[in-house]
């Protein structure tokens, strides 16, 4: 069999080409620290690395998301409502010492401060987002109205009632706001209620509570003027709007001008003019609570005292529902601070779990190259050390 | 005398055998060369007093060592190396520019994982002016990535081109070399004479040929070799033809095409050599990849158009938009399509805070002045097409301050079934229809006057996040256009198939090599150059002159003794 020089110039190139190859792409694994370094190095495991790395990057995404902006919030959250809690116990205080002190005066001072704090609590926000303001958290939710002496007489949320969901995981949304409104205004509406109803039901002015659905909310102050021939003028926003009516007028809408709540009055038994104090059960909030309770012990509507009294326990009963509300927040809040922080702690050990095995795909052995680096070094050097002894060697070396 | 003839021959003989030893050993690294052995005769015998008596040696022939089999399945394998070796080159150039397993993170699948992520952050506070700077730089990258990597895919299809015109030009200089030669080596065989250097030569210039295309051959006679690429005969005996590479319509593309020089019926199932690793590229490697990679961004582009059409940005409903210039103004070409009796649902707030519903029928008939007149009838609107670009403005004689949007009345549902809204560029955030067209729309990318125009809501009240949401979900969303796949997992798979067509070329390559190798083994065995064989070779043509010389030399000193003999 004989052997050409170009047989052996083909051997000896394929081989050193091979050995220099298998050198260069661990010479590549030794300095990278990855077996693939290319999809062509393994496309099967290129695909699934690409696929795990997705998945890390989004779930790192996630966890910000929670770790970052959502629970720190709602941490800030539970707390505002801590302090609002602890602004209303004080109220409660404040009320419950009024039956024994000679000037209520002060206490409404306090009541006033406390009402101006916690409206402070209630926009609270943070990077510009108002926490209590429902989807719409760039306005601040809560607008007070105050009287020629920058007395609050009203508190209105323009906020929005749309929850804003967020994505927390693959397919999981979680609301990222506080909707206010849900929050501190307690929605258990019951029937309004006459002060000065005695016990089989008449009052001071013959008129009672009338069929229609009821907007009002809170303590309203309904003045009757009687206009003589049997026609009277009622009004409860304090003569801003009214209606004349007379015993044959049957229900009558009575609306408030600022706020647009409506009173359904039985005019069927009206009898004479004055003011009829009316509380609705289960419509309070913090504020239409603090509001009346600081009017009341100012006494500004000149209620009798029998009637004063009786308003200011309903209001202690009032103020002790909305406190109950308003702690009902607590769970609330603290169970999505719980979930929120359940669950990035379980993305974060997805997040491990998926980078152990991009680690366990992607990375080389180091001892193994090493010992492949050793190996194919000889066999290079034995390759060019036999293509060299072949070229050398010949029978025209030998002729004479 | 005959005993000198006996001498002349056998130095003649060995004379002309060490020639050939000396040619072999000369040629012994000469690319092509077969190794030409010395065929002796002997010479015809006379009769003398009753006995034959041998004349010498005769110099009968050189025999060229050629194997006919083995040469042309090592073509076939040269031929294969030659193209997968050109498949490998520019696989490789398209899996570095894809680039997505570096360590840098600068591969499409994190600019499109960044993008929609931004998008997502928006989603928690949609009015933030920063989380929407974020969004729009997001996006910018994203593109970028999907120009280059588009305008790399059409850049080497380009390079595709100029190298196969050169090739082609290279192959056609080729056969007018090979035909010359069958030329002379006809003349040689002719008359009789010895043509074998020539044959080499001719036949390693058809072997150059075979490297660049996958050619067959067929013998002729008087040695003449024929050509054929695809059945298409480059070289016929002493005649050869020219080919020529056209560029042959497929639909949107142009695919290569091989074909005798004005002829109309061009090939495009060329195969082997580099020119058959080029056609396979252009053809259907690259075209591939080019076309998934415009599939996947006409998909991002689309999706997120669709719905953000629908919406408003943190400034509120609308009072001008301009769509974007259209090549044909018939609904029936818009790309993406716009589908066929497809209703667009439009919201107009009045001056007075009232709001009208009306709905507009888009039908493949249409056209944008048609969908304009639909527009201009709503009380409310003013809508007119100039320069092929459909422009709604919310004035009208009777009401001068009212708006206008697209937010579906029903939530949930889309306002515009037909698409051609996003298909005209109203209120649109992407633009382009492919990967290198892609870009951004100046409506939102306007740093100035774009941020607030982010589509981030799509209810009544526009303090949602409804629609950045749903924009957030698009990347991990599946869509039936991409096979059922993600736009993220549409694009991984585009990566890893090419590296999965390179793993599987150069395995093809290997395993051709190794073929190879065995076969040119075997043809050195049997037709190389041994420098051993040939030295053995040269001391017995050697000792066989000097011996006939010691022949010679004896037989004259003879004829010296019979002359003094007869003196």
């Amino acid at each position: 069999m004989s052997y050409s020089l170009e047989s052996i110039f083909n051997s000896a190139s394929w081989a050193i080409s091979n050995h220099s190859l298998a050198l260069s792409k661990l010479q590549e694994q030794a300095s990278t620290g990855q077996e693939i370094n290319r999809p062509s190095d393994d496309s099967q495991q290129a695909y699934q690395i690409l696929g795990l790395r997705d998945d890390v990057r989004s779930i790192e995404h996630y966890i910000d998301t929670m770790d970052i902006k959502l629970i720190p919030r709602l941490t800030t959250a539970s707390i505002a409502c801590q302090n609002i809690t602890g602004m209303l116990a004080d109220a409660k205080v404040a009320v419950t010492a009024a039956s024994s002190t000679s000037d209520p005066a002060i206490l409404a001072k306090e009541i006033d401060g406390l009402l101006e704090d916690i409206l402070v609590q209630v926009n609270w926000s943070e990077s510009r987002h108002n926490l209590f303001g429902g989807a719409d958290s760039d306005t601040v939710p809560y607008v007070a109205t105050r009287d020629s002496s920058g007395k609050i007489t009203m508190v209105t949320y323009q906020g929005s009632t749309d929850d804003r969901k967020v994505e927390v995981a693959p397919g999981v949304e979680f609301s990222a706001v506080l909707i206010g409104d849900n929050l501190f205004k307690s929605d258990d509406r019951q029937s309004p209620v006459f002060m000065s109803a005695d016990d089989s039901g008449n009052t001071r002015t013959g008129l009672t509570v009338g069929s229609g659905t009821q907007t009002v909310r809170g303590d309203i102050t309904l003045t009757v003027t009687d206009l003589g021939g049997g026609t009277f003028r009622l009004s409860i926003d304090g003569g801003t709007s009214t209606v004349d009516v007379t015993a044959a007028s049957g229900d009558v809408a009575l609306t408030h001008a600022d706020t647009g709540e409506v009173l359904y009055v039985d005019t069927s038994g009206i009898t004479s003019g004055g003011t009829e104090y009316i509380r609705v059960p289960g419509t309070y909030d913090i504020f239409n609570v603090l509001i009346n309770a600081r009017d009341m012990l100012n006494n500004e509507d000149t209620m009798p005292s029998s009637e004063w009294n009786s308003m200011l326990n309903a209001t202690l009963g009032s103020m002790t529902t909305v406190q109950t509300n308003i702690s009902k927040t607590f769970p609330t809040i603290g169970g999505q601070i719980g979930t929120l922080t359940t669950l990035s702690d379980s993305l974060k050990e997805i997040k491990f779990n998926a980078e152990n095995e991009i680690s366990q795909l992607q990375d080389a052995d180091i001892a193994q190259v090493a010992v492949e680096l050793a190996q194919y070094g000889i066999l290079y050097e034995m390759s060019l050390s036999v293509a060299a002894k072949l070229f050398s060697m010949s029978l025209m070396d030998f002729l004479e | 005398m005959s005993g000198l003839d006996i001498g002349i021959s056998g130095l003649d003989a060995a004379r002309q055998a060490l020639e050939v030893v000396g040619n072999n050993i000369a040629n012994a690294s000469t690319e092509g060369y077969h190794r030409q052995d010395v065929i002796f005769n002997t010479k015809d015998d006379i009769y003398i007093n009753g006995l034959f008596i041998g004349q010498g040696v005769d110099f009968a022939s050189i025999l060229r060592r050629y194997d006919t089999v083995l040469e042309k399945t090592i073509g076939v394998q040269e031929s294969a190396i030659k193209q997968y070796g050109k498949e490998l080159e520019t696989l490789s150039m398209m899996e570095t520019a894809f680039g997505d397993l570096s360590t840098d993170e600068s591969g499409l699948i994190s600019v499109m994982s960044k993008f929609y992520n931004a998008l997502r952050d928006l989603s928690v506070e949609p009015t933030n002016t920063n989380l929407q700077y974020g969004v729009i730089n997001a996006a910018k990258s994203m593109v970028y990535r999907f120009q280059s990597l588009g305008t790399e895919l059409s850049n080497m299809e380009s390079g595709l081109y100029s190298e196969a015109l050169s090739v082609v030009d290279d192959i056609n200089s080729l056969a007018q070399q090979v035909a010359q030669l069958n030329q002379k080596i006809y003349d040689a065989e002719v008359q009789g004479d010895e043509a074998s250097n020539v044959v080499d030569q001719r036949d390693l210039l058809i072997t150059r040929i075979k490297r660049l295309v996958g050619a067959t051959t067929q013998e002729g006679d008087f040695g003449v070799v024929n050509v054929m690429v695809a059945d298409m005969p480059i070289v016929l005996g002493t005649q050869y033809s020219e080919l020529e590479l056209q560029l042959l319509q497929n639909g949107d593309n142009y695919d290569f095409a091989l074909a005798p020089k004005d002829s109309i019926f061009p090939r495009t199932d060329i195969s082997g050599g580099e020119l058959g690793g080029l056609f396979s590229l252009r053809n259907d490697i690259l075209k591939t990849v080019a076309d998934d990679l415009d599939t996947l961004a006409l998909t991002v582009i689309s999706e997120m158009n669709n719905l953000h059409v629908q919406g408003v940005g943190s400034e509120g409903s609308f009072t001008t938009l301009t769509g974007k210039t259209m090549t044909s103004t018939n609904v029936s070409d818009f790309v993406p399509p716009v589908t066929d009796g497809g209703v667009i649902q439009v919201r107009v707030t009045h001056a007075d805070g009232s709001v009208t519903v009306d709905n507009i029928t888009v039908n493949s008939t249409d056209t944008l002045a048609t969908i304009a007149a639909d527009f201009d009838a709503i009380s409310g609107l003013d809508a007119t097409v100039t320069a092929n670009r459909l422009q709604i403005t919310a004035t009208d004689a009777a009401d001068p301050n009212c708006t206008f949007d697209f937010i579906p009345v029903t939530p949930s549902t889309n306002s515009d079934t037909s698409g051609f809204l996003a298909a005209a560029g109203l209120n649109t955030f992407f633009s382009g229809t492919t990967a290198a067209t892609m870009g951004i729309t100046d409506y939102v990318s306007n740093l100035t006057d774009g941020i607030g125009h982010i589509a981030v809501s799509r209810t009544e009240s526009m303090v949602d996040n409804e629609n950045v949401l749903a924009m957030g979900k698009l990347g991990d969303t599946a869509v039936s256009g991409l096979g059922g796949l993600t736009p993220k997992e549409y694009y991984i798979q585009i990566t890893t198939s090419i590296g999965s067509q390179i793993e599987g070329t150069k395995l093809k390559e290997e395993s051709s090599q190794i073929v190879w190798n065995n076969l040119s083994q075997q043809r050195n065995e049997s037709s190389g150059v041994d420098m051993n064989t040939e030295a053995v070779k040269m001391l017995t043509y050697e000792r066989m002159f000097q011996a006939m010389a010691k022949y010679i030399s004896v037989i004259s000193q003879t004829m010296d003794t019979i002359m003094e003999i007869t003196i």
